[in-house]
């Protein structure tokens, strides 16, 4: 049963079917990883404690014990270029580490969220213990090498991947639950193509990388939720061009030699 | 060999089949860095090209892989 201060906090979201009662609670109990703390894991951050993400640890003592989490991952400091796309931090952040700095301006939405913070940059050597024990993860990093690499260590632990990116004016996103079995991976994808590797020399405008941010924290509220039956599509690519309004979809299958999945 | 006609982006192009992919990515100068290519809707992989033999009236999407965050 939730309370009354919460079914009124979440009354907006609780009318939906895809949320109710029952995946307000899943949503409060999961334990959610956020690597990279950027235009997208800062804003996917906001909504995700926003909509109850380990919302409910500290605040009710007599209420049965409760696991949720949110894990922020992230070694790198604010500088005044993220200012333009990455909306929790301003200039009093300056310099602070991201890990420190959101979690003080997501504790203004909810003082009692179960924050944990890992302020170092995600590698193969120590991304095993970062997704230890977690419901999901979030790929928001912004580099070839690092995705890669979460991808593999969570298709290796069947903890599904929600992951997004943006550069120029175009984003694109897919969810990866290798307990499925049914769709390639972020491997199967990349495999022997170059690709470019961050938003710097490309540009990037805030708004689209906000849009990818806003799409990934929406999967993974539905998942949360209602787990297996969340009404969501995994190993679908999409692929948003923000001028022009367009998205597309398209199925990844898995690659048969590739050497994560298969 | 017969003429097929394809749709690259929603762009009608004539093609000789048989014909890859990969041999269609060179013609006509598609490929560049972090290119991507769905036919029909489903991606299909860099390695998959070549073998990849392309019937009449399919559709091609090709994109660009960005991984910025």
């Amino acid at each position: 049963m939730l309370t009354h201060q919460e079914i009124k906090r979440y009354s907006r979201q609780l009318l939906l079917d895809d949320i109710d009662e029952e995946g307000q609670r899943n949503i409060a109990n999961a334990h959610v990883v956020i690597i990279g703390l950027g235009g997208l894991g800062s804003v996917a951050a906001r909504y995700l404690i926003g909509a109850g993400v380990a919302a409910q640890c500290k605040a009710r003592a007599t209420a049965p014990s409760c696991e949720g989490k949110l894990t922020l991952v992230d070694g790198d400091t604010v500088d005044v270029s993220n200012l333009q796309r990455q909306t929790s931090y301003n200039e009093m952040h300056l310099g602070e580490l991201k890990t420190n700095a959101l979690k003080s301006e997501l504790q203004k939405v909810n003082p009692h969220a179960n924050i944990e913070l890992k302020s170092r940059f995600a590698d193969s050597k120590n991304l095993h213990t970062i997704i230890q024990n977690a419901t999901c993860v979030l790929d928001c990093t912004d580099n070839v090498t690092v995705r890669k690499a979460i991808n593999k260590v969570c298709v290796s632990a069947k903890v599904p991947l929600f992951i997004a990116s943006a550069s120029g004016l175009t984003w694109q996103a897919i969810n990866i639950n290798s307990a499925l079995n049914e769709s390639g991976c972020y491997h199967c994808l990349v495999s022997h193509i170059k690709v470019n590797e961050n938003c710097i020399s490309q540009g990037i405008l805030g708004p689209v990388v906000g849009m990818a941010a806003c799409h990934q924290a929406t999967q993974v509220l539905l998942y949360l939720a209602k787990k297996a039956h969340a009404n969501i599509k995994w190993g679908h690519y999409i692929h948003a061009d923000a001028a022009q309004g367009k998205m597309q979809s398209f199925f990844l299958p898995p690659s048969a030699n590739c050497e994560v999945c298969q | 060999m017969t003429q097929i006609r394809l749709h690259v982006n929603n762009q009608a192009i004539n093609a000789i089949s048989p014909i890859s992919i990969a041999e269609l990515v060179a013609l006509n100068q598609l490929g560049s860095e972090g290119t991507a290519i769905a036919c029909n809707n489903t991606i299909i992989s860099k390695q998959e090209w070549a073998t990849t033999y392309l019937k009449d009236n399919d559709s091609l999407d090709v994109f660009t892989l960005v991984a910025g965050g």
